[in-house]
């Protein structure tokens, strides 16, 4: 097995659902050692969740589950048990990164919140991941991926440029777990940022992720536009009304869907060769890009129309051809089986013994020296404990028996 | 004060439009140097974007670009120029990292493949971020990100149920990807400080957002099952949904998992007897009556304030959030204790707060914000110190336009 970027960094993951998971995975994916901490009985609450095969909920075989566990290592530990803290700080001893989603300040009443461990091991960095971050009034309130996606004005903007009737176009959640793993992604990396910062001062630190912060960043531009503006500018209040403003950029074709933007003067000159300059596109009105923006609701009629009476593929074809930024929108059949991706060898075929062997979404980039790979499918409840207490840590068979009955393990 | 996590590194950034710029500003506020490398032959469209039409201040007036790309120094090179190439690679020589998002197959026209690249510096890490990827049938493709993402999956995944897929908001996916092309480079910085090997990066943005769609991929993979569009609904949570409030479209966020968040939920908006209602009784049951639900607490919440409702329901341990739009999220007092926006300043557009870096950091004072950089101010700096050259052939160089 090829060393992986991250070969030798060792994590602690103290996490359920996807944003923890997820940030620990892309790690253990590039090389990482992720020791994943669960509840003894029930475990991560996505081994509840689907996709099960044939739909029969197995804690062993659920798809999100499985794919956001890869590569790392799975022991049970109850921290609320007595023990439950002493057997965390032994695994936490050797550890570089703790990730943690817990809410704010219950690991400080636990005696393990990031204060303590960093006065007993100052190498430490700990990852917290929470809705709201660690400080601020709303730092005890709970969110999902709904509310983060709306309260970070994401959802407010979905569908975007689509909004004709508010009333019965209500703000929409985009689809998956999208804020969830954003802020996995951000969190991972404003973690290796620590890591990079600790070897120029040899001391640890909390990096605060607020799951909501790291949506708000994805309308960055509507900030500075707005800040920007005078009170009455017409940027402003294009932030107060959820209307149509500009270009949509998704369009029905004869046979499904293209998604297509062209507004520059090289896109448009060459959407209007692909449109065989039809006479109302060679129109004045349309021939300079602030004429575009400035009539963009006849523009964009002009062109749904005639996107509606093209066959899709072909369009995107043809539209490429010409160097215009134009895809086909995929449906799941059309993703898992694209060329492209075949080619890149971006799906994975991993084995896990509850399941065979299934497709996985693999390396989301490809390293040329290390390759991103899998090299153990998601951990089975507790399956490692008796590497990690046994063998890592020395505990005799007969403590961690006594463990297990104990319900701490 | 504390070394910030990335000093002593340089980057020679030949990123534009809005993905590799987030990744370069992450970079730049954590310590490194950035040199953006631009030209007044193809400049970055995001210099003119967001501009008052009647009132344009040309490529330094963007609030949106300066929003974007505070923290790095700016020269101008015409890469079209044999000179030109020459000076960007003495730049990649005495530089760590190099980032682009040009079309596939560009830099290599140019001369400037990671290949030609290490020759200049052979530890060198170089990220190319591009629609599709560097190699494969499909590789030429051109796409912004919005348009990419189409043939990632998401957007059949996102719209009303029912309803045609439709377009994401936030100009969704090009931060997040930016975001995810600085883990890939501070990993390969991580494995450079190990062992001294610097490496290519082939970043696809269309795999990066469908590497982001695990229960819809692994749903098709294991029940050929394509689960299509779904609104606002979730597969276990109900109720799950946003919810008309007082005033003009004005909406709460109102998300229910466990049991014990769904008898709190019925308590706290004085509906008790939803936890005895046969309709109501589990999981599954409120899942079949789901809009029957959703019409109830619509009845509740559309005479009510959002943000009153968020307390309520929050003391109450239920997720319940305001929909934001961007002047209501600006306002909120959690964010602003947060510092979520910060002032770089700029020459041309002023004193004006904008989205910084997310994340705080307990071992970081002060993240470095300097403003963005104006087209080309640079130039001396760099090209007289950094690569020491006369003060006689940086006035050549301007004239024959290779400084450009």
């Amino acid at each position: 097995m090829q060393a992986g970027a991250l070969t030798g960094l060792k994590i602690v993951e103290c996490s359920e659902r996807f944003a923890g998971p997820f940030c620990t995975k892309v790690m253990a994916d590039l090389g990482a050692e992720v020791i994943k901490i669960e509840k003894p009985g029930t475990g991560d609450v996505t081994r509840t969740y689907g996709p099960f095969p044939g739909d029969e909920p197995h804690p062993e075989r659920s798809g999100t589950f499985l794919y956001l566990n890869t590569n790392k290592l799975g022991v049970t530990l109850d921290l609320t048990r007595p023990g439950g803290t002493e057997l965390f700080r032994e695994l936490i001893k050797d550890a570089d990164i703790l990730v943690e989603t817990c809410p704010p300040g219950l690991l400080d009443r636990l005696g393990i919140g990031y204060r303590q461990l960093h006065a007993w091991c100052p190498r430490l960095i700990v990852t917290s991941i929470t809705p709201f971050g660690q400080t601020g009034p709303y730092k005890e309130y709970k969110a999902y991926d709904l509310n983060c996606i709306h309260m970070g004005v994401v959802g407010y903007e979905t569908p975007f440029n689509f909004v004709t009737d508010p009333e019965n176009q209500p703000p929409l959640k985009i689809g998956g777990h999208q804020a969830d793993l954003l802020a996995g992604w951000t969190a991972a990396a404003a973690t290796m940022t620590a890591v990079l910062q600790r070897e120029l001062t040899g001391v640890g630190q909390q990096v605060d992720i607020a799951e909501i912060e790291a949506v708000a960043h994805m309308v960055r531009p509507n900030f500075a536009l707005y800040s920007h503006e005078p009170p009455d500018g017409p940027n402003r209040r294009r932030f107060l009304r959820r209307t149509k403003w500009g270009l949509a950029y998704v369009f029905p074709c004869r046979d499904g869907h293209v998604a297509l933007l062209a507004l520059t003067d090289q896109h448009w000159e060459s959407l209007k060769e692909l449109m065989g300059h039809p006479e109302w596109a060679e129109s004045e009105l349309f021939a300079t890009l602030l004429g575009r923006f400035q009539n963009i609701d006849a523009l964009e009629a002009g062109v749904a129309a005639w996107v509606s009476e093209q066959d899709r593929d072909e369009l995107a074809r043809r539209g490429q051809e010409l160097h215009i930024p134009v895809f086909p929108v995929r449906d799941m059949r059309e993703v898992v089986t694209a060329t492209q991706y075949r080619e890149r060898d971006f799906f994975v075929t991993v084995e896990h013994p509850e399941t065979g062997p299934l497709t996985y979404p693999g390396a989301p980039f490809k390293f040329s020296a290390t390759p991103w790979q899998i090299r153990s499918p998601a951990p089975r409840l507790g399956e490692h404990n008796a590497q990690i207490y046994g063998e890592r840590l020395g505990l005799s068979a007969e403590r961690i028996a006594q463990l297990r009955s104990d319900g701490v393990i | 004060m504390t070394a910030l996590p990335l000093e002593g590194v340089r980057v020679a950034d030949f990123g534009w439009i809005l993905a590799a710029p987030q990744c370069t500003a992450w970079l730049g506020v954590m310590g490194a140097e950035v040199i953006r490398i631009e030209s007044r032959q193809r400049l970055d469209p995001i210099r003119f974007l967001g501009q008052n039409p009647r009132d344009l201040k040309g490529p330094d007036g963007s609030p949106l670009f300066n929003g974007l790309n505070y923290s790095k120094k700016s020269v101008t090179l015409n890469l079209n120029h044999p000179r030109g190439v020459e000076l960007a690679k003495e730049i990649v020589r005495r530089s760590d990292i190099v980032v682009e998002n040009f079309t596939a197959g560009m830099m290599k026209r140019w001369g400037l493949s990671y290949e030609e690249l290490c020759r200049e510096r052979p530890d060198l890490i170089m990220v190319s971020g591009s629609p599709l990827g560097q190699y494969g049938p499909d590789s030429h493709s051109v796409g912004w990100g919005p348009i990419t993402q189409a043939s990632a999956g998401i957007c059949h995944l996102t719209g009303y149920p029912d309803g045609p897929p439709v377009s994401l908001g936030g100009t969704w996916p090009d931060y997040m990807v930016g975001v995810v092309m600085t883990y890939a480079v501070l990993a390969a910085l991580y494995y450079r400080r190990r062992t001294g090997k610097g490496q290519y990066i082939d970043l696809a943005m269309a795999e990066v957002v469908t590497a982001m769609l695990p229960e819809a991929v692994m749903d098709y993979v294991m029940n050929q099952r394509d689960r299509g569009r779904r609104g606002n609904q979730d597969d276990i949570m109900v109720p799950h949904n946003v919810y008309r409030c007082r005033g003009e479209d004005t909406w709460v966020a109102i998300a229910v998992e466990t049991e014990e968040e769904w008898r709190n939920f019925c308590h706290a908006v004085g509906h008790p007897e939803w936890i005895e209602d046969e309709r109501f009784r589990d999981r599954r049951s409120r899942k079949a009556h789901e809009q029957e639900l959703d019409q109830l607490i619509t009845a509740w919440t559309r005479t009510r304030d959002r943000l009153d409702i968020m307390q309520l329901l929050q003391a109450a341990g239920v997720a319940a959030t305001p929909v934001y739009d961007t002047e209501s999220l600006i306002a909120d007092p959690h964010f602003q204790q947060w510092n979520f926006l910060v002032t770089p300043g700029h020459p041309v557009t002023g004193n004006h707060p904008v989205a910084g870096i997310p994340g705080k950091y307990s071992a970081i004072d002060t993240l470095r914000y300097t403003p963005a950089p104006c087209l080309g101010q640079h130039n001396e700096e760099v090209f007289g110190t950094l690569l020491g050259l006369s003060r006689e052939e940086i006035a050549r160089l301007h004239e024959e336009q290779v400084i450009y």
